[in-house]
């Protein structure tokens, strides 16, 4: 459980969040808090499967998936945006668990390599069925997300201002799940399944469906960031969710430190808005990111979240010393 | 092959002994029982059931549990929490109750708490919660392997090597330790190098040959059996 004043802390966060589109109502600004929080639900998502001990090097493939789905339910099918999110969730959801009873029998490197291969087969399923995925060009004119409250009124959510709130609600949903996830004792049986895999086995921990659990868990949260993010940039194409794109997932939770949601977290706010404040070097965003990585392990192994943690130990003990001296 | 034409009937309540020279397949053995290994042939029956190709940890749950030869823990965890994280497989209420942290999970919680204390004290190792696993004396750590296997509240309990590694006065805390456990009503079938161990505790004995068996009977038959001092005992100058 948290502690009684870490929960105020968080609450007062929570809702300091909400303010934020009042307090500095910036279109530009806004469009590059609503991708960290889109990429937050994404990096914690993938934390999940990595807290198991796996790396998946597909996540951004799920995100495209609830994208495609969302788009087509809303334009094919005509659903509200209310049933196309949550069915984008599922739809990642049961693709983890379609793949992953074969993906997640793989040990160490081979998990990696055919995460890669499982990844680059989306895609190009993708960009090769013009219809109804539009084929490269992917799914354009996407309508903004139509909400009905109640019977007669419905919002649009057009204004960058309406989707800040829903993609805020989303991704503070998100977080409290799998941060409750993490506390129960399923979350302490997918760390020990990822300490010492064989003796989680042997003492009674089904290893394999705990694996089973986050991956599914976190296809289902990565079709939601995709909905999102297709409603919100009005397109999909197999362009928006490459390789990069699930590197850059892991490359935030290293940055960040892979303890815990508070790590993803870090690194979503330090690196999403780094290259939209270096417009004139985007193609150099890669080089950046491989830069930072290495520096990030090279001096920091635990990440932004270790670096914090000893700052806040030695804050700790220089008090008590304080206290002692006056 | 590793292990080959073996037949053999473990009584229940008693403590069964697996000797043999090194490379004999005793841990293949255990391996396969607790079906780390899959055997190309042949059978374990446990409680009149076939357990062959069950995955390892339903076999944990159904009261068989296994230690490790090595030194096996949550190393960075502290011996409290690795006598936690060793009841986390059992008794698991389901994914809704877990997620909702419901009631049954935090009565639960508590009846975990109270064996965890019970099982440290039980093996000497309560003064040494707080301390982190890997830092352990490596006596302890091998405790500390068969208190996290008892957190399983095993029927029978395989033991691989508990001695290996240990001095004296470590050997006889973990021999009574053994005998207690056994008195509790737990078979133990037992993997050792150390023939004192062995024939000071054991019902019955199995010895292993080049993953052959060659001898099973009581420990004093199997301390007169010629084939055995020939291939095991003969080397033994104390034993001979």
């Amino acid at each position: 459980m948290i502690p009684q004043g870490k929960t105020y802390a968080i609450l007062a966060l929570s809702i300091f969040l909400f303010f934020i589109p009042i307090l500095w109502p910036d279109e530009f600004y806004l469009n590059v808090i609503i991708s960290t929080y889109l990429q937050i639900i994404l990096a914690v998502s993938l934390n999940m499967i990595i807290k198991t001990g796996k790396l998946s090097i597909a996540h951004a493939a799920f995100m495209g998936i609830g994208g495609y789905t969302s788009a087509l339910a809303v334009m094919r099918l005509g659903l509200p945006y209310l049933l196309a999110l949550p069915l984008s969730g599922l739809m990642g959801a049961c693709i983890a668990i379609l793949v992953g009873r074969l993906l997640l029998k793989l040990q160490g490197v081979y998990f990696v390599l055919v995460t890669f291969a499982f990844g680059e087969v989306i895609r190009l399923f993708f960009v090769n069925l013009v219809e109804p995925f539009g084929g490269p060009t992917g799914i354009i004119n996407i309508p903004p997300p139509k909400i009905t409250v109640f019977p007669g009124t419905t919002f649009t959510i057009l204004s960058k201002v309406s989707y800040y709130y829903l993609v805020l609600l989303v991704m503070l949903i998100t977080l409290f799940l799998i941060q409750r996830i993490y506390q129960s004792s399923i979350g302490k049986a997918m760390d020990c399944t990822r300490e010492t895999e064989h003796l989680a086995e042997f003492t009674g921990i089904n290893t394999f469906q705990q694996k089973m659990f986050a991956f599914a868990a976190g296809g289902f949260f990565a079709g939601l960031a995709g909905s999102l993010f297709a409603h919100y940039y009005r397109y999909i194409s197999p362009e928006s969710f490459t390789f990069w794109e699930s590197v850059n997932l892991i490359v935030i939770n290293v940055v960040g430190g892979m303890g815990g949601i508070t790590g993803p977290i870090l690194g979503s706010i330090f690196l999403v808005p780094l290259p939209e404040f270096l417009r004139g070097f985007v193609e150099y965003q890669r080089v950046l990111y491989g830069l930072i990585l290495i520096l990030t392990l090279w001096f920091m192994p635990a990440g932004m979240l270790g670096v914090l943690n000893k700052i806040l130990d030695w804050m700790k003990a220089r008090k008590p010393r304080k206290e002692a001296s006056t | 092959m590793a292990v080959n034409q073996v037949t053999f009937s473990v009584r229940q309540g008693e403590i069964f002994g697996t000797i043999g020279p090194n490379g004999a397949g005793k841990t293949t053995l255990l391996n396969l029982i607790s079906n780390m290994y899959v055997p190309n042939s042949g059978k374990i029956l446990y409680r009149e059931r076939n357990i062959v190709g069950y995955p390892p940890n339903a076999i944990a749950k159904s009261g068989l549990v296994r230690t490790f030869q090595s030194t096996v823990s949550y190393g960075e965890s502290t011996v409290w929490e690795n006598m936690m994280r060793a009841q986390l497989g059992y008794h698991f209420l389901g994914l809704w109750p877990e997620f909702l942290i419901t009631r049954a999970v935090r009565e639960r919680r508590k009846v975990q708490t109270e064996k965890a204390e019970a099982l440290l004290q039980f093996l000497g190792l309560e003064s040494l919660r707080d301390s982190q696993a890997k830092a352990l004396p490596y006596g302890y750590q091998k405790l500390l392997g068969l208190a996290i296997a008892l957190a399983g509240d095993p029927q029978l309990i395989m033991l691989d090597e508990p001695a290996a590694g240990l001095n004296h006065d470590e050997r006889l805390h973990l021999m009574s330790a053994i005998q207690k456990i056994n008195q509790n009503g737990v078979t133990v079938i037992l993997v050792e190098h150390d023939m004192k161990v062995v024939m000071g505790l054991c019902h019955q004995i199995l010895v292993l040959n080049y993953g052959q068996m060659i001898a099973l009977g009581a420990p004093s038959d199997i301390q007169r059996n010629e084939e055995v001092i020939k291939a095991y005992l003969g080397e033994d100058p104390e034993l001979a």
